[in-house]
């Protein structure tokens, strides 16, 4: 104790820091209390996302139909300020990959950083050897087309565009290049659902994919697909906090029109 | 012990940079610098990774002769090549030559790409201003508010159209910006404290 209050005294935080470690401390706890809330089986209602669900429809479909579907996970890798991004698209793929491995249609995934290629080989093969078929995974399933996004849009068009799929996902961090993607994607019929944190990317995920997630709708997957109870605890902390932010806004907005 | 280990590892690892960032101390801001640039440098090793696998990917193709296939040998002889000039000049990617190849043919290329983005731009918004809902209905009316108030032209057909585009950009379309960045702030913080908590393990079983 005496250790960390001789650290605080000579830590020098600033103002802004002190506040944001008292939000972040605040969240911890209210993340804390809800996901002992969600574990103790309260009930929790989550509102409909209908990209979810459109997400297990295209399984069905690619396994019925014996296509794989293509999934990408951005532009972005996870040493920057997109990671919780890219890992909010490694939990889709998660799902698509114990989907696909339960009627071996494996998602061909496409990645423009190499960091995320052992991640999405991991998670590919996780659910090969959770099903009890490590001997049908196949590593190659996962590709490294290109680490610039222009040329990775290109080679990402030259899949839809040859290979034949059951739809597209892609759930990451993308700028404008997205639209090169989605748009030819959605030229050749292709179903598809995406996800993006950038509101600057959002508007060409409106007009081309067929189910959207906004901003951090993108960060429920695991409350939604799984029901992780975890998950559910920690979108009902976010909602709690983003109902005090709005409070505090509201609040400062009042005095400062005030005074 | 597979699980547990690199679990502490990473719990470990991201609690000390977490509180280098809130709380400044010599000795933890240097143990800090050293896990991000252990970081940075095992990022840098998955590019040879990258490098494999486009090599398997494309052995594969022209072994099984998979449609296409003979695209796979330029792909595979131009990588190397690149490879190669950056590797016999010791100034490495600022090479003249490696230089003079991204400067002389990649560059334009993807400016090329990057080009025709403004026909799929047309093509998207197209699709989007197509009025089939009501959603859609206030789209195009909206676009062409702020399309008209962008061009000189729309002073000329009411003098008020800069003014309401310049409102439609800064009140409702910012507002609408700064809620989403909201939400997407607080999802990076659980998603951040879920992996320090050791409830979502991105890296093990």
């Amino acid at each position: 104790m005496r250790t960390i209050l001789y650290i605080l005294r000579t830590s020098s935080m600033s103002q802004m820091q002190g506040l944001a470690l008292g939000l972040f401390l605040l969240f911890f706890l209210l993340m804390t209390i809800c996901i002992d809330r969600a574990k103790a089986g309260r009930r929790i209602s989550l509102r409909s996302i209908p990209a979810f669900a459109a997400l297990r429809e295209l399984m069905d479909r690619a396994i019925e139909s014996g296509r794989s579907p293509h999934f990408s996970l951005g532009v972005k890798g996870i040493e920057g300020k997109d990671t919780a991004t890219t890992l909010a698209g490694l939990t889709m793929l998660e799902h698509v990959s114990d989907r696909g491995a339960v009627g071996d249609v494996p998602p061909m995934v496409t990645v423009a950083d190499p960091t995320l290629l052992p991640l999405a080989q991991d998670a590919l093969r996780r659910a090969y050897t959770r099903r009890g078929l490590a001997e049908r995974y196949d590593p190659g399933r996962v590709r490294l087309v290109a680490p610039e996004p222009t040329a990775y849009a290109t080679g990402v068009m030259d899949i839809f565009e040859h290979e034949k799929l059951a739809g597209n996902v892609m759930v990451g961090a993308f700028g404008d290049e997205y639209l090169l993607m989605g748009e030819t994607a959605a030229k050749k019929g292709l179903s598809q659902i995406a996800g993006a944190a950038d509101p600057q990317t959002l508007p060409f995920i409106f007009t081309t994919a067929d189910e959207n997630l906004v901003g951090e709708e993108i960060y429920a997957a695991g409350a939604y697909l799984y029901s992780w109870p975890e998950h559910i605890g920690s979108l009902l902390a976010q909602d709690w906090m983003r109902a005090l932010i709005a409070l505090i806004i509201l609040i400062g907005v009042i005095i400062k029109s005030l005074y | 012990m597979k699980r547990i280990l690199p679990m502490a590892i990473a719990i470990a690892a991201g609690l000390i940079v977490l509180t280098d960032f809130f709380i400044y101390n010599p000795q933890l801001h240097a143990l800090q610098q050293i896990l991000v640039d252990w970081a940075l440098i095992l990022a840098a090793f998955t590019f040879i990774l990258g490098l494999f696998n486009v090599l398997t990917v494309h052995f594969k193709r022209i072994k099984a002769r998979q449609p296409r296939w003979r695209y796979s040998p330029f792909l595979i002889v131009a990588m190397i090549a690149v490879l190669v000039f950056g590797l016999l000049d010791f100034r490495g990617p600022e090479g003249s030559m490696v230089r003079g190849i991204f400067w002389n043919l990649i560059f334009p290329v993807q400016a090329t790409i990057a080009s025709l983005l403004a026909f799929y731009v047309a093509s998207a918004a197209y699709r989007a201003f197509r009025a089939r809902s009501l959603e859609s209905t206030v789209v195009l009316a909206v676009g062409i508010i702020v399309l008209l108030g962008q061009v000189p032209v729309g002073v000329y057909l009411w003098d008020r159209l800069p003014m309401i585009k310049t409102w439609i950009l800064e009140v409702p379309t910012t507002a609408g910006a700064r809620g989403i960045i909201l939400g997407v702030a607080l999802g990076t913080v659980a998603t951040g404290l879920r992996v320090l908590l050791g409830i979502d393990h991105p890296y093990s079983e």
